[in-house]
């Protein structure tokens, strides 16, 4: 007797899914044998659930006799005188019904839905799997059954894993919309809720979802039931497609999860029995999404610097950039140190006049940013944070002049020229960066500076001016260049805004359409002598004492040349990035009085104002040139 | 099958009606407001409706409250931008079958022409 042991199989391993991997018997016997014979072998197996005749001219090879048959036709009067002599396939023959035949292949579940299908008097009766040329076996319905019943508690096993650990979150709605049981756990993480099965699921979304969100789930969910409604053509009103659930972190706070939520209707007999729902943690794709569209807002502001940069006079950018990158440095250093805003004037001062030549450069985003910190400038604490978006800008230019020089190195000149302009103008820019001295020599480049100064300030005011420049001078140390600079833009720009009035105003009293700002350079007697003046309506005495604190009549009250000097004072009636802040003429005299200098004001109302500022040639013992 | 194709733009009723040139549509109806639809569907009892919602006169949910009172077979899609949950719900209420949201691809729109068939029939 041969039993194909199922431990000798090679996917015997492994829970058996098909009929042929079950444990089986191939007694086989030749059909002419005696009935007795067979008798003889189930005697001495009685486990045998039947034995399979071999048939030489038989329609089929292999017949299946099974235990119970034999036995019931030998327990019929003279049944083993009959069929004890006569060959067994006649057994078989008599038989009122064959065994079931089967192939190999076909896997338990179906095997057993169609031996269930048997009469009630052939139920139990074994199967013949049939392989073909390869002969037959018999196996025992309750083999058959018990391996059914492994398979089913494997299964379960396996969904139980399967639902404890999948990242899905998975559960099923009956008609009704209860919860039914064994729902993925990650559910439970993902709405913060724990045990609902049972549950109506609109009572578990709105324990978690804002009222509204609950409103529009419960009507969907009412929907999903309505037979009425074409299954894919309802999804684009989802509103669950993403909803936002708040949920308490382990340190306390709120968090806020992203949720996608899909529906699937499933039916029986074209009616709808259960709903399938999915739910997946979008917070991470949510987070990552916003991350991209924040690199592609910094992307974009780079695409603007360089754009900026590209456009920016070469001359004086890279001297701009310097001190920009100069002044971040000084500037966390005094956040770091604890003198920030009031105690920190040169700081305030310095990120006044980089603003102005950002201006000046048409760096709007260097501007903005700048006028930003300045209002965080006044704030009695300083925090790193405040730099953050400076440094952004000072990287994208660094980064954007290193690009350049690498250009510059490549390509040759001719090259560059059928580049894009900006790329072209890039590259100059990068040669020149770090470059303090400007190519065209100081004294041009000052005047330059100033021009486009006013030039740029008058077109956002309106306002209609000419520079005239006087004299020259012809030794320029560094450290000056740096302080007229500053101090010489800020005059200017002070002149266009306050001084200089409009068009119209101008000529209804009586002065040309345009004004002037006169700028005269002088050396002399080891002094730099600077003069600018306005043409337009002087100082306003009422407003710069009532700016400084006294009243508009007060006969003790200083000069308006004095006033305007003062810590704080501003006429301007708006803070704009260009004045209204206070500060401005009080950081310009402390700045010539720093580099060991004079300023001095003459003015008439209605008709100029003057600043003369006076530098020695030769620095004081104590300046330190910090650039 | 015939086919009731209700927009006030005429760009949309004509991209409707060229994708469903399909071997199941055998007649296609055009109607530019919720009152000349009502008309036609009186005069033809199409099996299929895409309904704008925003339209002149009639809007699209009127609209489809007396289609739906003249024959309850007919299977009507939304086809609007769909910007209110309240207006689906209306819509669905008053006897809409299905939603496809404006803008949408010519691939969106065969999809749901073939899906609004196959609910017709009863598959």
């Amino acid at each position: 007797m041969n039993q194909n042991d199922s431990s000798h199989l090679p996917i015997a391993r492994k829970t058996a899914t098909l009929i042929g991997e079950l444990r089986a018997y191939d007694v086989m016997l030749d059909g002419e044998v005696e009935g007795r014979v067979v008798a003889e072998t189930f005697h001495q197996n009685p486990e045998l659930p039947g034995v399979i005749l071999h048939l030489q001219n038989g329609e089929v090879p292999y017949v299946g006799l099974s235990q119970r048959e034999f036995l019931r036709q030998m327990t019929r009067p003279f049944g083993p005188e009959v069929f004890g002599r006569r060959p067994a396939r006649l057994m078989v023959e008599e038989s009122e019904s064959r065994l079931i035949a089967l192939s190999p292949e076909m896997d338990i579940e179906s095997a057993t839905a169609v031996c269930l299908r048997r009469d009630a008097t052939n139920l139990y009766e074994p199967v013949l799997i049939d392989y073909g040329a390869h002969g037959a076996r018999l196996l025992d319905f309750q083999t058959l059954l018990m391996s059914l019943s492994r398979l089913a508690e494997l299964r379960a096993r396996q969904m139980e894993t399967i639902l404890e650990t999948v990242p899905s979150g998975l559960l099923l709605l009956d008609r009704n919309l209860r919860v039914l049981p064994g729902y993925s756990r990650s559910v439970e993480a993902m709405l913060g809720v724990r045990d609902f099965k049972d549950y109506l699921f609109a009572d578990v979304l709105a324990g978690c979802l804002d009222s509204e969100s609950a409103r529009k789930a419960c009507d969907y969910l009412q929907v999903l039931v309505n037979p009425g409604l074409i299954d894919r053509l309802i999804q684009s009103i989802n509103p669950l497609h993403r909803v936002t659930v708040k949920q308490p972190s382990l340190t306390g706070e709120t968090i806020d999860r992203y949720l996608a939520f899909q529906f699937q209707r499933i039916r029986q007999a074209g009616k709808i029995r259960q709903i399938l729902v999915t739910v997946e943690d979008q917070t991470r794709e949510v987070q990552l999404q916003r991350a991209s569209e924040e690199a592609s807002q910094r992307a974009e502001q780079r695409f603007r610097v360089l754009t900026q940069l590209a456009g920016a006079d070469t001359k004086h950018l890279p001297l701009f950039l310097s001190g920009f990158q100069l002044f971040l440095h000084d500037a966390e250093q005094a956040i770091q140190q604890g003198v920030w805003g009031a105690d920190n004037v040169a700081l305030r001062r310095r990120c006044h006049a980089l603003k102005g030549e950002a201006a000046t450069l048409g760096l709007t985003v260097f501007r903005g940013a700048l006028h930003s910190l300045e209002d965080r400038l006044v704030q009695p604490e300083g925090n790193l944070t405040f730099l953050v978006p400076l440094q952004a800008l000072n990287e994208t230019a660094q980064d954007l002049l290193r690009l350049g020089r690498r250009f510059a190195q490549s390509m040759k000149m001719e090259q560059m020229d059928e580049m894009a302009p900006d790329l072209a103008a890039l590259s100059d820019v990068a040669q020149g960066a770090g470059v303090v001295e400007p190519k065209v020599g100081p004294e041009q480049a000052f005047r330059k500076m100033l021009e486009d100064v006013v030039k740029e300030t008058a077109n956002r005011f309106s306002k209609e001016v000419k520079m005239v420049f006087d004299g020259g001078f012809h030794q320029l140390k560094e450290s000056h260049y740096f302080v007229l600079r500053e101090v010489c833009q800020q005059l200017c720009r002070n002149a266009v805004i306050h001084g200089i009035e409009p068009p119209d105003r101008r000529l209804a009293v009586g002065k040309p359409r345009v004004g002037v700002i006169q700028v005269a350079l002088r050396s002399h007697d080891g002094l730099i002598e600077v003069i600018v003046q306005d043409d337009g309506a002087g100082l306003n005495e009422r407003v710069l004492r009532e700016a400084a604190g006294y009243a508009a009549d007060d006969p003790d009250a200083p000069d308006a040349g004095e006033l305007i000097f003062g810590v704080g004072v501003s006429t301007a009636s708006e803070i704009s990035e260009d004045a209204g802040r206070g500060v401005g003429l009080d950081q310009v005299r402390a700045r010539i009085i720093e580099a060991g200098g004079t300023i001095a004001t003459h003015h008439e109302s209605g008709r100029f104002c003057a600043f003369q500022i006076l530098l020695p040639v030769e620095s004081p013992a104590h300046e330190t040139v910090n650039r | 099958m015939k086919l009731l194709i209700v927009d006030d733009s005429m760009v949309v009723r004509e991209t409707i009606e060229r994708t469903a040139h399909r071997p199941e549509i055998d007649e296609i109806y055009l109607a530019e407001n919720g009152l000349c639809a009502v008309e036609l569907f009186k005069q033809h009892y199409p099996d299929l409706v895409t309904m704008d919602l925003t339209m002149p006169g009639l809007d699209g949910l009127d609209c489809i409250e007396q289609i739906r009172a003249l024959d309850e077979s007919a299977a009507i899609l939304v086809v609007s931008a769909i910007n209110s949950h309240d207006t689906a719900m209306t819509a669905i209420a008053r006897g809409a079958c299905g939603f496809l949201t404006k803008p949408f691809t010519v691939a969106e729109l065969n999809e749901a022409l073939g899906e609004l068939i196959a609910f017709r029939k009863g598959e």
